[in-house]
């Protein structure tokens, strides 16, 4: 997939299982054309800001949908939602935090960055397929994003 | 001082009533005067208004009596026809030899009286012949008058005028020439006869009768606004139709010209007052005035008036000489009655002078005026003046001012007549300034009309005599008031039987007898001998000549106080009789005093507080206790006299900061408390606590005092627990530190488990599941089954996971209590976790839950499990019976959760709180041995209790206490919520 600028929905995500999971649930809703799995904090910024091995892509055509994972090897999901957020170009793009516990100093902390929505992913898989359906039906579907 | 001065009436006396009559006299002899003198003036006038009246009539007729005269020649003129005839010859026949015989004829006219030329014109006016060649015109100015004259053949006589070929001023008279034919009269000419008035007119109105230099008439006539004096006048020239004058009111000719007739007054054409008499002139437009100056008329009346005034004056000197002479005799006879008198008075005069100058007491003579008339020697030497030196002084100057007023009262009340004579003391200031005490009689000398005329007073010297009592009295005084006053009592007794005759009021206030008490008794009645003995003794000392100096006795008082007094006494005699006069000075306060200062003092060096008083003025220090001496290694009074700084140890406050702190503290409250660094004689320096006051000692005046205690030990425990207490705050510090470090670790710890132990059970489960769907067909029974198994397992283990999560969590959360309502958070949570199946066969009993302090959100987990435990452990029952109730015992309560379930064996009662403990199997009922322990954690956190009681098979109660903060009242259930819990 090297049309960059064709994503709908970037997965910041290091376990590739979960990662794996996760597509399994777009893909059970035909949601899976265009997703790109970032697996660190670092890549996903590349992929937003259009750099390093993503310079070709134009920020005219931004992600519908991130779904962060908050512990992430060398940049953490609430640095790249700092960033993201605080900055102009990219501040409109939703972001769900999708995390395995649910933290209350991690939440405050992303709700204070401004994250469009908080997901604890369940240990139960049908719950988690929900889960992540209806997630990406809402953000794909039904959502109208910036353009 | 001469006996005329004494006698004033007879120069002052004027017989006023004499002046009266006499100016009365005078006064008609004036008026008289004026009467006479006003008579003349109105004979005068009347005279000359008969004068002036007589002579303008007189004029008047004269004029008219010319005038008639002159109408006759007319008349003559023109009735003569012959005449006319050879007139009209001469005129129209051109009879040239007429000519001749009529110039002739008009020549021998114009020589009359009056006229000065005679002309003869033709009926058109021109003159054909006339006396004067060179008087050729006659239709000039009299046109009019000629026109007239031969129209109507009237005679005419025209008002004086001037022509331009006639400058004389002149009259004309036209005489009409007409001959008579057929009855009808033809104009043939005129004649004029031209009149000089100088000749007859004005020789006659100026001529006046009687002999006068101012008197004259004229005549005038109105012309348009102005007068014109048609003839020559009196006092000016050249006036005759020349002088025309304004009619001004105060002028008799415009006074005329306005129809004013009779006499008159004004002031003429030269502006100077005239008498006029004023009338017309008929058969003229004429006025005449015939004047004369005032002052001519006043003229004899002048001289009447010096007459007059010569006569009065005469009469007046005659009255004031008879009215003289009168008084003059008058005094006459009262000096020789006078005189006779004054004989007499001069030898009585005699006679008091020596009396007067040798009296050996002072007499003196003062005016009204308080001025000294007159003294004599004894006065005068008494004073220190000499006698010319005091006449005319005023006695003030002489007078003690104190006793000024004294002796001016009584003069000013013997003036008015009070009385006769005053008796006064008063003190006269001798030259030198010394006092001059003197008893002065006063008394007012009148004459013999009974006018005040000087005071007389007798003084008598009595300065010495003044003295003298003065002197006595003084020391009376001084003594009485002494004994009186003194703060020393004395008393006077008799020395026979002990009356007491005399106390004073220091002795009224140490015995408490009054001294009417004191004098009616002896001192045997009053019981004043504590020591009868003493008394006696005192007598025999006395007896024998000797005096008692300061013998120290005691006495007693009125209500039995016992005084110790220094008695000395001494014998008087009073009235013939012995007597002692004691003096008892009370000294029992002073004993007491001397006793008090000996406790002090004992007390001082005995204290343990090292005290010692700095003096202010030089911050000496003027005492010191023993224990200061030994506290600051100091030898027995060798501090006194030194300087206190040598006791300040140098502190990093310098000195003056210090004093300034304790002197501002020592202002406000009176006293300075603190801590001081004191030095010892040896250096050593040592802390005390000194409390310091100022007050005013009756020897050194103001001082400060200081009580000081020595700290040193005290200072070594604090500054010992305060190396503690920082060791200890290290201590603590470093253990906090570590704790925290810890507590960060768990933290990190638990966060990992939560995210990185659930992703592999999501993997677990979810990769499980794919195998289940994606692989089914290739699975047997058994395979699906034991992928049931790891499923479920690894759902179970995430469930484990977050209990432990929230359990440790509970440790490290703080507390936020608030007042709970137990009541409504039961209701609701059992509301919360039952199923509709589990509301409908649980029966719920809520009794009396008492409010309590508490976290609620912890709070609320405690009910939820002991709630959710009550429904699952009774779930195999038919009917859930479970019932929430709670208890207060004095400072807890405690509240229970009751189900009828299937119980638990009480052996293992120990293990039902701990972590992962279980007294039932998974299948039995589910769970993971984690809730009850996370209940009895929050328990304890909140400082209370955990229990349970149960039977196998027959329910099981689950206790937890509370404990009740403050007073009780807040667990009461009945008291008002302070805090609201959100949970409601």
């Amino acid at each position: 997939m090297e049309d960059f600028n064709a994503v709908e929905i970037l997965i910041v995500e290091d376990n590739p299982h979960d990662a794996e999971l996760t597509l399994r649930a777009f893909k059970k809703n035909n949601l899976a054309n265009s997703i790109l799995v970032a697996k660190d904090g670092a890549e996903a910024l590349d992929f937003l800001f259009c750099k390093g091995k993503f310079e070709k892509r134009s920020f005219t055509n931004p992600p519908k949908l991130v779904l962060l994972d908050l512990k992430l090897p060398k940049v953490s999901g609430l640095e790249v939602l700092k960033i993201v957020k605080g900055d102009k170009l990219t501040s409109h793009i939703p972001i769900v935090v999708v995390t395995s516990s649910k933290q209350e100093p991690d939440m405050k902390e992303a709700y204070a960055l401004g994250v469009n929505s908080y997901v604890v992913k369940p240990v139960d898989f049908d719950q988690f397929i929900n889960a992540m359906s209806s997630l990406g039906l809402y953000w794909i579907l039904v959502n109208e994003p910036l353009k | 001082m001469s006996e005329f001065e004494i006698k004033p009436e007879l120069k002052r006396t004027i017989p006023w009533k004499l002046v009266l009559i006499f100016l009365l006299f005078s006064l008609a002899i004036i008026v008289m005067g004026l009467f006479y003198y006003e008579s003349q003036r109105k004979n005068i006038f009347t005279e000359q208004e008969n004068n002036l009246s007589a002579i303008a009539t007189l004029k008047i007729g004269q004029i008219q009596q010319w005038h008639s005269e002159r109408l006759r020649d007319a008349f003559v003129i023109r009735d003569n026809r012959l005449f006319i005839r050879s007139i009209k010859q001469y005129l129209y026949d051109k009879n040239t030899g007429l000519k001749d015989e009529l110039l002739y004829w008009m020549q021998s006219v114009s020589r009359g009286t009056d006229y000065f030329n005679v002309l003869l014109t033709d009926t058109t006016f021109k003159v054909r012949l006339s006396v004067l060649k060179s008087d050729t015109v006659a239709g000039e100015v009299i046109e009019h008058d000629l026109r007239h004259a031969l129209k109507e053949q009237n005679i005419i006589m025209t008002d004086l005028h001037r022509s331009s070929y006639v400058s004389n001023v002149h009259m004309d008279i036209l005489v009409p020439l007409s001959d008579s034919v057929q009855k009808k009269r033809i104009p043939v000419g005129v004649i004029i006869l031209r009149i000089d008035p100088e000749k007859t007119l004005f020789p006659l109105i100026q001529s006046w009768p009687t002999p006068s230099k101012s008197s004259e008439t004229l005549l005038i006539r109105k012309e348009d606004d102005s007068v014109i004096f048609l003839n020559e006048l009196r006092h000016r020239h050249n006036t005759s139709l020349n002088l025309r004058l304004p009619l001004i009111e105060s002028l008799p000719a415009s006074m005329a010209v306005n129809g004013v007739t009779g006499l008159v007054e004004g002031l003429d054409y030269r502006n100077i007052p005239v008498v006029a008499w004023l009338a017309d002139v008929p058969g003229f437009p004429w006025y005449m005035v015939a004047k004369t100056d005032k002052e001519e008329i006043l003229s004899p009346l002048k001289k009447y008036v010096f007459l007059i005034i010569l006569i009065v004056v005469l009469l007046v000197f005659i009255n004031a000489s008879i009215f003289g002479f009168w008084i003059w005799q008058q005094r006459i006879k009262f000096y020789r009655s006078q005189l006779k008198n004054e004989v007499s008075l001069r030898e009585s005069e005699m006679k008091f002078r020596q009396t007067f100058d040798l009296s050996p007491i002072g007499i003196v003579m003062v005016g009204l005026d308080r001025k000294f008339l007159r003294c004599n020697n004894a006065f005068s030497y008494s004073l220190g003046y000499k006698m010319e030196e005091l006449v005319g002084k005023n006695i003030a100057e002489v007078t003690y001012p104190d006793d000024l007023e004294i002796g001016m009262s009584e003069m000013a009340r013997i003036a008015k007549g009070e009385f006769e004579t005053s008796h006064v003391q008063k003190r006269y200031l001798r030259k030198d300034r010394e006092i001059v005490w003197s008893d002065v009689l006063i008394s007012l000398i009148r004459n013999n009309s009974g006018h005040p005329m000087y005071f007389l007073a007798i003084i008598q010297d009595i300065t010495e005599s003044k003295k003298v009592i003065e002197a006595l009295r003084e020391s009376e005084e001084r003594f009485s008031k002494s004994f009186k006053t003194s703060p020393i009592s004395f008393m006077i007794a008799n020395m026979e039987d002990g009356r007491i005759i005399e106390i004073n009021d220091a002795f009224t206030a140490i015995s408490g007898f009054t001294r009417e008490e004191a004098l009616k008794s002896t001192t045997f009645d009053l019981k004043l001998w504590v020591h009868e003995q003493d008394r006696k003794e005192m007598i025999e000392t006395l007896g024998n000549g000797n005096a008692i100096l300061h013998k120290e006795t005691l006495l007693r008082g009125k209500i039995g106080n016992i005084s110790t007094v220094l008695l000395s006494a001494q014998i008087i005699k009073l009235n013939n009789s012995n007597c002692i006069i004691s003096s008892i000075e009370d000294i029992t306060r002073r004993r007491e005093a001397e006793a008090e200062v000996r406790i002090q003092s004992e007390i001082m060096s005995h204290m343990a507080e090292a005290v010692y008083l700095v003096r202010m003025e030089d911050g000496i220090i003027v005492y010191a206790n023993s224990r200061f001496e030994e506290l600051f290694g100091y030898g027995p009074e060798e501090m006194t006299g030194r300087s206190v700084s040598i006791l300040n140890a140098p502190t990093d406050k310098s000195p003056e900061v210090t004093e300034k702190e304790i002197m501002s503290e020592l202002g406000k409250n009176g006293f300075w408390m603190g801590e001081v660094l004191n030095i010892k004689k040896d250096g050593t320096v040592f802390w005390s606590h000194a409390t310091v006051a100022i007050f005013d000692h009756s020897k050194f005046g103001r001082v400060l005092v200081s009580v000081q205690n020595d700290i040193t030990d005290r200072k070594n425990a604090e500054f010992q627990i305060k190396k503690l207490n920082e060791e200890l705050e290290g201590r603590v510090k470093k253990r906090t530190e570590l704790l925290e470090a810890a507590n960060k670790e768990l933290e990190a710890f638990s966060y990992s488990v939560s995210h990185d132990l659930r992703a592999p059970l999501r993997s677990v489960h979810g990769y499980t599941k794919i195998l289940l769907e994606e692989y089914e067909d290739k699975l047997d029974d058994e395979g699906k089954r034991i992928c049931g198994i790891i499923s479920s397992s690894a759902t179970q283990m995430g469930a484990l996971i977050d209990d432990l999560l929230s359990f440790s969590r509970i440790g490290r959360s703080s507390l936020n209590p608030m007042l709970l309502d137990m009541k409504s958070m039961v209701t609701s949570i059992f509301a919360d976790i039952s199923s509709n199946v589990e509301k409908s066969r649980t029966k719920l009993k809520i009794g009396k839950l008492h409010k309590a302090s508490g976290d609620a959100n912890l709070i609320k987990i405690v009910w939820t499990n002991l709630i959710s435990n009550a429904i699952k452990y009774s779930s195999k029952e038919i009917i859930s019976e479970i019932s929430v109730s709670s208890q207060l015992v004095y400072d807890r309560i405690t509240y229970s959760v009751k189900d009828n379930g299937v119980g638990f064996d009480m052996n293992y009662k120990h293990k039902l709180f701990g972590v992962f403990q279980r007294l039932h199997s998974e299948a039995e009922f589910e769970g993971n041995g984690v809730g009850l322990a996370i209940v009895q954690r929050i328990i304890l956190k909140h400082g209370g209790k955990v229990w349970a009681e149960g039977e196998v098979g027959k329910g099981a109660t689950f206790y937890f206490s509370l404990p009740v903060e403050g007073d009780g009242q807040q667990a009461s259930g009945d008291m008002q919520i302070k805090n609201p819990t959100p949970y409601a």
